[in-house]
């Protein structure tokens, strides 16, 4: 069926169609009440790469929610009874918290923290500070003492000023509540707070958990934003009665999308809560445009019905179109294998589905059923100010940029044409992955990114796991073969070499070489391999039988003993770091491992842990981003050849969209923002948001002079038409988007700058450098190509 | 004649170019390495010497040698070349590093029977087969041919030719031996498990039992490194603080304590001031006063010491964890070197 006669089709038979529409959104908006607000760490990570199946495979030894809780004082250093006695009460309280691993909540206070120590006769495995704090000075002095002489193997939990505590715990993901365990943290920090002790917070768990800690405010800047919008949409369209129908049309697009959340019980993260924002704000804009042109239409037949039927003649293709390019610009990101990205996309997607159902479908039936929109105000010519005149003059003069030849519109073009170089370079330089240590969700000087930087720069937060597979003991391959472990302790050292590696933490260097050393007098030059695997299987057994249960599973998962763990702490979770230190792995592997004739049957596997994982996203984001743009472009263009039946047409809406969208790299590179989990999916929103901008311009022009208007003044008819109900679209967007600047949450105030400004660029590239083009080259698609006389042929038959 | 003086100073000025030249190669040729102010803190440092010209040489874990021409300002790290494969094959302990008197022939002991000579003053080494392949934990050179070492297991090898050959030597008791010392080119001790203290008067050649020895006792612990500061002076050390001394030579022992019960893993002599010092477990040193009374040095680490030499007023102590030590007067101060 031709588009020219779906407008009459829904009008015949809308109430079954409106009452079809109806009744699905009542049943999608029972299941919008079942959406739950969640983060799912997993859901963050490309499901097929391989460090994320390694981290899944190997998931027994720990986890990636790893909290760090810093003692810290300001005045002496931590070995007074006071602050020691702190940092066993809140391993205590540590270890109650929802979601935790009772067996890897660690710090001095912890039975699992130990050292060993020989004496003729004997080798004692004995904790630092268990079960109780030291009650005398003596006491203190000794642990001090302690301390001291085996920091290498504590470093991780007192730092080398000795001004440091940390206690840290890792948490079971699956049904991790962050939001009380955020709260329950918080009630941490203040309760042992104080004049000389600070309690700083870090690790993933923390910064999922501030989501919701700023819900309340993020939750109230979405209603001033939706106020903004329809404060907005009522002035710019207030003058006539039913003004609010896009609003009507925009909610229910919501409750499509919002409903099929529900029943595929994605999880909904308080942080990602900016995109079905712009979802429905984008859906609000298309029910404008719709409305914009119905009233055109209706001052043009005079009757509702046909006025409704032919709006939705002439605004479902190009608004096909243009919901096509939004839901192009989302879907492709689903290719990444990212599950947090796959139900954005999935989920945008049929949020935009229903968006174009609601706009070109159930908004007509609305106006058809109801009364006439009346005028309430006109404005009067007759009596405009002479400011109002000045304005009016302008805003004249404007219009006829693009018809006007001249320096102007030559400097427009050519602008125009360098801002599109320059947006394709800066786009292919776009930076991956994280650049500051902390998190850029959060503003550099908020709390969380404050003691991420204050822990970080005393402990190391980010962990990458190299697994090991060899040979079950007693064979010389095993995880305690001598040459094996050798093996191990020359990766450390080799990683040590690199500034960026805080500790690297094994069996060989934390247990064997140090037992073997406590076995031999404790001479220090045994701190070094055991000379058989039996020794070695027999220290093993030492400290199996020394320590508490599970600390062995730390290293080493089994008592086959054929795998193992090679920890590596790391300073930062930084794009450069994470390839670095994957890089010299590789290396090591090459030159140390492969040419060994005694390690051929040891498999080493990397990089597992936090660190694998996002180096997994910014492996995965890379490709990803040039996939999407790739996709959407060629989308665009694809529609646009079918829709305009012209290859100059989708050359232009090719050029017009990667001028308007690439800007956006731009903006990001100035900015240093990179291109994360959580900035990819706004990105490629962005990109489709404002191409129909120029699509319902062009289409406007096409439509005035396929009926018989001249070019120039076809271009002023639609910018005076067309171009001020896009600028009405514009203004309701980035009205909305608007106060999102102002979240305490960084990433809403980039993404919504990033926003406006692609707003913007579109707006200029549809509303004026497309008119200068058409004007400037005259294509023929649009003034007398075959395709144009194909079109009004097919018209004139159905008129 | 006249023509004769020219040719003899153009002879005597392509001489000099020549010898000019070649210390300008000798010089670009100079060992390469990585400079550093301090050693890196994750690796064990187990041997010191200081050479006349107070060079100073450090060796430790991972074929790592030190180096240090400033009086340990700065120093050039090498990995030296233990066996075959790339460099991060060379993962075998250096124990023990010492030169010979005038300080050209250098010698290091470590991992896997691992002998390395310098005929150089320590700027190439070479490995030499020693036919042992036992954890060499101590070296001795008596002079540029005599030289000896002691290690595990009763391990103890001799070379009397400079380090061409080498000879497997019986111990009398099967214990591993630690330290090693000669008061002239045939009298030595070397000490170790069980209390033991072994003797030869023969240049290394054959070893008796000097002191202690029983294996079957569990209950005494071993000696870790022996002095002797003359001929009839000596001192060993142990753990917990134990200490033994010898004023006849040898031929009696006295026991003595350290102020703490703390093991002593290295004694030493500073040769200037005649001082006697134990250093060892947790970074403590203590010091021999003029009343012969021991005392404890303020700690500047907190690392085990394995090693210490002195020349002159410079002093070196070395331990686990990267720790160098320095005096600049002859043991007043330490400090540590970061």
């Amino acid at each position: 069926m031709s588009s020219l006669r779906i407008g009459d089709f829904v009008l015949r038979f809308r109430a079954i169609i409106g009452g079809i529409l109806l009744i699905i959104s009542a049943i999608l908006l029972y299941f919008c009440t079942r959406v739950t607000v969640a983060t799912k760490f997993d859901d963050f990570f490309p499901t097929y790469h391989h460090n994320v199946q390694l981290y899944q495979e190997w998931h027994k030894y720990g986890g990636a929610q790893t909290l760090s809780v810093m003692i810290q004082v300001k005045h002496g250093d931590i070995f007074n009874k006071s602050t020691l006695q702190k940092i066993q009460d809140i391993q205590r309280d540590v270890d109650k918290l929802p979601g935790v691993d009772h067996n890897e909540v660690l710090s001095l206070a912890s039975y699992r923290v130990s050292y060993a120590e020989a004496t003729p006769g004997s080798l004692n495995i004995k904790p630092f500070m268990f079960p109780e704090v030291p009650k005398d000075a003596d006491g203190i002095a000794a642990l001090k003492k302690n301390v001291l002489a085996n920091h290498a193997s504590i470093s991780q939990f007192v730092s080398s000023d000795l001004k440091s505590a940390l206690v840290t715990a890792s948490f079971n993901e699956r049904g991790l509540d962050y939001k009380a365990l955020f709260t329950q943290v918080q009630d941490i920090v203040h309760k042992y707070e104080d004049k000389n002790v600070d309690i700083l917070i870090a690790g993933e768990p923390i910064v999922r958990g501030y989501g919701y800690y700023y819900e309340p405010t993020v939750g109230i800047l979405f209603l001033i934003a939706i106020g903004v919008m329809i404060l907005i949409l009522w002035l710019t369209g207030g003058q006539r009665s039913r003004w609010w129908a896009p609003i009507v049309t925009g909610a229910l697009s919501a409750v499509w999308g919002l409903g099929f959340v529900g029943i595929m019980k994605f999880d909904f993260d308080p942080v990602m809560l900016v995109i079905p924002f712009i979802l429905t704000a984008r859906d609000m804009s298309h029910g404008i445009q719709w409305q914009g042109r119905y009233h055109d239409e209706l001052d043009r037949l005079g009757d509702k019905y046909a006025a409704c039927a032919a709006t939705t003649d002439f605004m479902l293709p190009p608004g096909l179109l243009s919901i096509l390019a939004d839901i192009s610009g989302i879907v492709f990101i689903s290719f990444g294998g990212i599950p947090v990205l796959q139900h954005i996309a999935l989920a945008g997607t049929v949020w935009l589905a229903g968006s174009l159902t609601m706009v070109f479908i159930f908004q007509p039936i609305l106006m058809s059923y109801l009364p006439i929109p009346e005028v309430k105000h006109k404005h009067s010519t007759a009596k405009q100010s002479g400011m109002m005149k000045s304005i009016s003059n302008g805003l004249e003069w404007f219009v006829h940029i693009p018809t006007r030849p001249g320096l102007l519109r030559k400097s427009l073009l050519g602008a125009s044409a360098f801002f599109l170089i320059y947006g394709i370079i800066s786009g292919a330089d776009s930076r991956i992955g994280y650049a500051t240590a902390g998190t850029p969700l959060y503003k550099s000087n908020a709390k969380v990114n404050q003691d991420i930087m204050a822990v970080g720069k005393k402990f190391p937060l980010e962990e990458g796991w190299v697994i090991l597979i060899t040979p079950s003991y007693p064979s010389e391959q095993s995880v305690l073969g001598p040459e094996v472990l050798r093996m191990v302790d020359d990766l450390r050292s080799y990683l040590f070499a690199d500034p960026k590696v805080a500790q690297v933490v094994a069996f060989s260097s934390t247990v064997t070489m140090p037992f073997n050393q406590m076995f031999h007098y404790a001479y220090p030059k045994y701190l070094a391999m055991p000379d058989s695997v039996q020794m070695s299987g027999n220290l093993w057994f030492l400290f199996l039988n020394g320590s508490a249960p599970g600390e062995l599973e730390r290293y080493i998962s089994n008592r086959m003993n054929n795998d193992t763990c090679i920890r590596v702490l790391l300073k930062d979770h930084t794009y450069d770091t994470l390839n670095e230190i994957r890089q010299r792995i590789k290396d090591f592997v090459a030159q140390r491992v492969t040419p060994d004739p005694k390690l051929n049957q040891v498999k080493v596997l990397y990089l597992a842990g936090i660190a694998g994982l996002y180096l997994a996203a910014n492996d995965v984001l890379k490709q990803l981003d040039f996939l999407n743009i790739t996709f959407v472009l060629a989308v665009v263009w694809m529609f646009c050849l079918f829709s305009f039946r012209s290859f100059v047409a989708a050359f232009m809406f090719l050029f017009a969209c990667v001028l308007a969208n690439f800007g956006a790299f731009i903006y990001m590179n100035i900015r240093n923002i990179g291109l994360t989990i959580d900035t990819i999916p706004v990105i490629s929103l962005g990109i489709g948001l404002g191409v129909d901008y120029g699509i319902y311009m062009i289409a406007r022009i096409r439509d005035e002079v396929m009926g018989g208007m001249d070019v120039d003044d076809a271009i002023v008819l639609a910018l005076k038409s067309t171009g001020v109900a896009v600028f009405n679209t514009f203004l309701v967007m980035i009205g909305g988007i608007f106060p999102w600047i102002f979240s305490p949450l960084l990433f809403h105030s980039q993404m919504s700058t990033l926003l406006i400004f692609l707003m913007g660029t579109n707006m200029i590239a549809g509303c004026l450098v497309l008119p200068c083009y058409l004007s400037w080259a005259r294509p023929k698609f649009v003034f007398g190509g075959a395709s144009m006389i194909k079109e009004r042929e097919l018209k004139a038959a159905v008129s | 004649m006249h023509r004769n003086k020219l040719r003899t100073w153009a002879i005597a000025a392509a001489c000099l170019l020549m010898v000019v030249g070649a210390g300008a190669v000798g010089a670009r040729a100079a060992v390469e390495g990585v400079t550093r102010t301090g050693a890196p803190p994750w690796l064990g440092l187990f041997g010191v010497a200081i050479k006349p010209d107070n060079t100073i040489f450090v060796v430790g874990s991972k074929a790592l040698l030190l180096t240090s021409n400033d009086q340990g300002k700065t120093w050039l790290q090498r990995t030296l070349k233990e066996r075959d494969g790339s460099v991060l094959f060379q993962d075998r302990d250096l124990y023990g590093i010492r030169f010979s008197p005038g300080g050209k022939v250098g010698w290091i002991v470590g991992e896997d029977g691992i002998v390395l000579k310098s005929s150089d003053g320590g700027d190439t080494w070479t490995r030499l087969k020693t036919g042992t392949d036992k954890n060499l934990f101590n070296v001795f050179p008596v002079d540029d041919q005599l030289v000896v070492a002691v290690g595990a297991d009763g391990a103890i090898v001799r070379t009397t030719d400079g380090g061409d050959h080498w000879q497997t030597i019986k111990s009398p008791k099967f214990v591993s031996l630690f330290g090693l010392t000669f008061v002239d080119k045939n009298k030595g001790f070397a000490v170790g498990e069980f209390s033991t203290i072994l003797a030869t008067t023969d240049g290394g050649q054959t070893w008796t039992v000097n002191y202690g020895g029983n294996t079957g006792d569990f209950t005494v612990g071993p000696y870790f490194s022996i002095v002797f500061s003359d001929p009839q002076h000596g001192l060993t050390s142990g753990l917990a603080g134990d200490l033994l001394v010898t004023s006849d030579g040898g031929k009696t022992w006295q026991s003595q304590k350290l102020p703490e019960p703390s093991g002593g893993y290295v004694v030493a002599e500073d040769t200037s001031s005649k001082k006697l010092w134990v250093a060892g477990v947790g970074g403590r040193m203590f010091d021999e006063a003029q009343n012969g009374q021991w005392q404890s040095v303020d700690r500047t680490a907190f690392h085990d010491i394995t090693d210490m030499d002195f020349s002159g007023n410079l002093g070196v102590a070395v331990g686990l964890n990267g720790t160098i030590l320095l005096t600049n007067n002859a043991g007043e101060q330490w400090q540590a070197v970061q």
